[in-house]
């Protein structure tokens, strides 16, 4: 998988499916009823009623665990950190880091994000 | 207590774990009383309107803008101010969250193991919502509560280890009423994340098993769902792509 595809979908993903897949999970994560009718039937189009429902169900299950991560202030513990440098450092994530104080406050719109 | 997907293509384990937190949902919790629970429910799905949150996420400092949330009318003398804060904000614009802000929390009369109920119960209804907007289905109906009081819970090895901003019960929870949590010293702190309320990480991987891939194989990258409709690299895309828009580091 092109990791760089999750931050910029118009990238090639390598993944089968992957652009319909991109634009759903944005969809869900983010987008506007019509978007989302429209990423739906891409995505039906091409995987069918199941990879819909089981789309639905990874994305959902992350709108929840992105909000646990954040709301807990939790660190990314030995085995995350080494098991994921790779991705980390191809998708700048470590901006996004909470610290001990309230530095996040400005962190992310002041990068961009 | 029903909740049926009409589309045949709604894994039937998808709709049990459901029905399963709905139940848990209306009932008392170790911080929250039924009713209170759904209160929290209820408030999550209000808090797409929030003018004042519009304002929050639009602004450099989501804490240097003053206002009040609107809150749900069932909701007033229900929730205090300081939880309502809590949902909206856990809600529209978690990534912004910080210690500073978790600890004015605190000040302001939520207590840690109050706080950590109410992110499990948010980020389950969140769930459960997005994934029926997900597939173009309306949402389910809230669960009546049921009666009774919060048992008051609270795992007595669970303790600040400097991991994150909330006492977390140790990876080594052997020989405690904890041990059903996640194998011995074989987890990550997102699912210790909500253990000061244990009943959150129950439900964490209850439905994180029907909607993504069960626990205990998360870290084998080979495994998929037997039978899913996507491949386990076509889930990580998916996984990605949400986690990225939610500005989420972890």
């Amino acid at each position: 998988m092109n990791v760089r595809s999750l931050a910029d979908p118009a990238l090639e993903s390598g993944v089968p499916n992957g652009r319909a897949l991109l634009d759903f999970a944005s969809a869900v994560a983010g987008g506007g009823d019509a978007e989302l009718e429209r990423s739906r039937e891409a995505l039906r189009s091409a995987m069918g009623d199941a990879g819909v429902a089981d789309a639905a169900a990874v994305a959902s299950n992350f709108e929840r665990m992105v909000r646990i991560a954040d709301s807990i202030g939790i660190e990314l513990g030995d085995w995350m950190e080494t098991f994921t440098e790779g991705v980390r450092s191809d998708l700048v994530l470590d901006r996004l880091r909470s610290g001990p104080d309230d530095s996040r406050e400005f962190e992310s719109r002041a990068v961009g994000a | 207590m029903d909740i049926r997907y009409a589309d045949p293509a709604v894994r039937d384990d998808l709709a049990a774990a459901h029905v399963r937190y709905w139940r848990r949902l209306a009932r008392p919790g170790a911080n929250w009383s039924g009713a209170q629970r759904v209160a929290i429910a209820r408030e999550v799905r209000h808090a797409a309107g929030c003018a004042f949150c519009r304002r929050l996420k639009d602004a450099l400092s989501p804490f240097a803008v003053e206002g009040v949330h609107d809150v749900h009318p069932e909701n007033r003398g229900v929730l205090s101010a300081v939880a309502v804060d809590a949902v909206h904000r856990i809600v529209n614009d978690a990534s912004r969250l910080t210690r500073g802000w978790y600890e004015r929390t605190l000040a302001d009369g939520l207590t840690d193991g109050e706080y950590v109920e109410l992110v499990g119960t948010v980020v389950s209804v969140v769930s459960i919502d997005s994934f029926c907007r997900g597939v173009g289905v309306p949402l389910h109906p809230l669960p009546e509560p049921e009666p009774g009081s919060a048992s008051g819970y609270r795992p007595e090895t669970a303790a600040h280890d400097g991991q994150s901003w909330v006492p977390m019960v140790p990876f080594d929870n052997s020989g405690t009423p904890e041990a059903d949590l996640w194998p011995v010293n074989r987890t990550g702190n997102v699912i210790r994340a909500l253990s000061l309320a244990p009943d959150e990480v129950r439900t964490l991987n209850d439905l994180g098993g029907a909607h993504y891939i069960e626990h205990g194989r998360v870290r084998d990258v080979s495994a998929g769902r037997a039978g899913g409709a996507l491949s386990r690299v076509q889930i990580e895309l998916v996984a990605g792509r949400v986690s990225i828009l939610n500005d989420c580091f972890y």
